[in-house]
């Protein structure tokens, strides 16, 4: 009969071998998060009828993706990060960024982990180096990779930054892997959109964030 | 036969400390901040109403020395309430944190780069296709590289069937 000791020593033989590198610390798994999310979210506009094409800061087009590990302005130069330019027909051009700070309508900036906003307005602020602002986003997500449940103080973190961030129609959504009953209970009573368990493994989870942003996208395509 | 709570509290110190050994410390930490808070539970309780004075000598009353006021009691409600997490939950919760970490982690990593490596045609296999960068550091953070394999390694799935193995002789 396998002993939790046996257990326990194969597991310490194995763990090393199965971990990667992006595994050594809980901000570079967010940061897979993110990237995961935007996924999700070109997913979605593909499905909507959207084209999507790739550029980064210089407005030339990658032949490797660049993704920010901390929040930056989207004109940061420091790196040549990527954007998914999102086409949907007879609409203006959106673009998709990682990580970006936005202002919010008291003026202070936020950090969008992932935000999808007016590829004009994109424009103008890396041409003039200033922030995005709220009015000009689409859809904005918080995403949060935790491998416990999610602590309360994100979800309400999360309603402050949902006040400040709010315009006619942008969506903002609270994304995480996990879940938390007092998150859920909080952000459901304030009727925010929220989606628990975004694993790849919750493949029926999945399927309805990429819906609700699908919707989002349908909701921009109505407004022609 | 179910495991003794110090039985459990040998293997959570290991788990631990294997953890910390392969730089996963802060899967430890994220899991100790949800068992240390303890659990959400709704707990039913009989609900107390202050009566003054003598005005309801019919209702039961409790005793109050600090003044002239009893309570009568009304119907049983249901509280949300802290209940501490028994040291198995914590084990488990423990487990399902390396799950989550090494398991959920590796599947992200090749939905991300199987995306961007069909959005990048012409892409060679194994070369690298996206990176993550921080506006301070020079080198990348993380790199993911366009694999022809589309399942998580070998290495992954065995233990993931290892931690199944302990989580069920842990729940029994």
């Amino acid at each position: 009969m396998t002993t939790s000791n046996d257990l326990l020593n194969e597991i310490r033989r194995v763990l090393g071998s199965a971990i990667s590198p992006s595994l050594t610390t809980a901000s570079a798994t967010n940061d897979l998060f993110e990237a995961y999310i935007l996924v999700t979210v070109l997913e979605a506009a593909q499905s909507e009828g959207a084209t999507i094409s790739y550029e980064n800061v210089h407005g030339a087009v990658p032949s490797v993706f660049v993704f920010r590990t901390s929040p930056g302005h989207i004109y940061s130069t420091q790196h040549d990060y990527t954007h998914a330019i999102i086409s949907f027909p007879n609409m203006p051009t959106l673009e998709a960024h990682i990580g970006v700070r936005t202002s919010g309508k008291s003026g202070v900036l936020h950090e969008c982990d992932v935000v999808v906003l007016r590829r004009d307005e994109a424009e103008t602020c890396r041409r003039n180096q200033v922030p995005p602002r709220h009015n000009r986003v689409i859809l904005s997500v918080e995403c949060k990779f935790y491998t416990a449940n999610i602590p309360l103080g994100l979800a309400r973190a999360f309603l402050g930054y949902v006040t400040d961030m709010s315009a006619s129609h942008a969506v903002s959504y609270f994304v995480v892997n996990t879940s938390s009953d007092n998150a859920e209970k909080l952000l459901a009573h304030h009727s925010k959109y929220w989606e628990h368990q975004i694993t790849p493994s919750s493949v029926v989870d999945v399927q309805r964030l990429k819906n609700s942003f699908q919707k989002t996208f349908k909701n921009y395509q109505a407004r022609r | 036969m179910a495991l003794s709570d110090r039985e459990l509290q040998l293997i959570y110190d290991q788990l631990v400390d294997i953890l910390r050994e392969n730089k996963l410390g802060w899967v430890v930490e994220q899991v100790e901040s949800q068992t240390e808070m303890g659990k959400l539970i709704e707990k039913e309780a009989q609900v107390l109403k202050e009566v003054l004075g003598e005005e309801d000598s019919k209702s039961m009353r409790l005793f109050n020395p600090q003044g002239d006021f009893g309570f009568t009691t009304g119907s049983r409600t249901k509280f949300p309430a802290i209940e501490p997490y028994s040291m198995s939950e914590r084990v488990l919760a423990l487990i399902n944190g390396v799950r989550i970490a090494v398991f959920e982690t590796a599947k992200m990593e090749i939905e991300i780069a199987t995306f961007f490596a069909k959005e990048q045609q012409g892409v060679l296999a194994g070369a690298p296709i996206v990176y993550f960068f921080s506006d301070n550091e020079e080198a990348a953070l993380v790199e993911l590289h366009a694999d022809p394999v589309d399942d998580v390694s070998e290495s992954v799935l065995n233990l993931r069937q290892l931690i199944d193995v302990l989580s069920g002789l842990i729940a029994s």
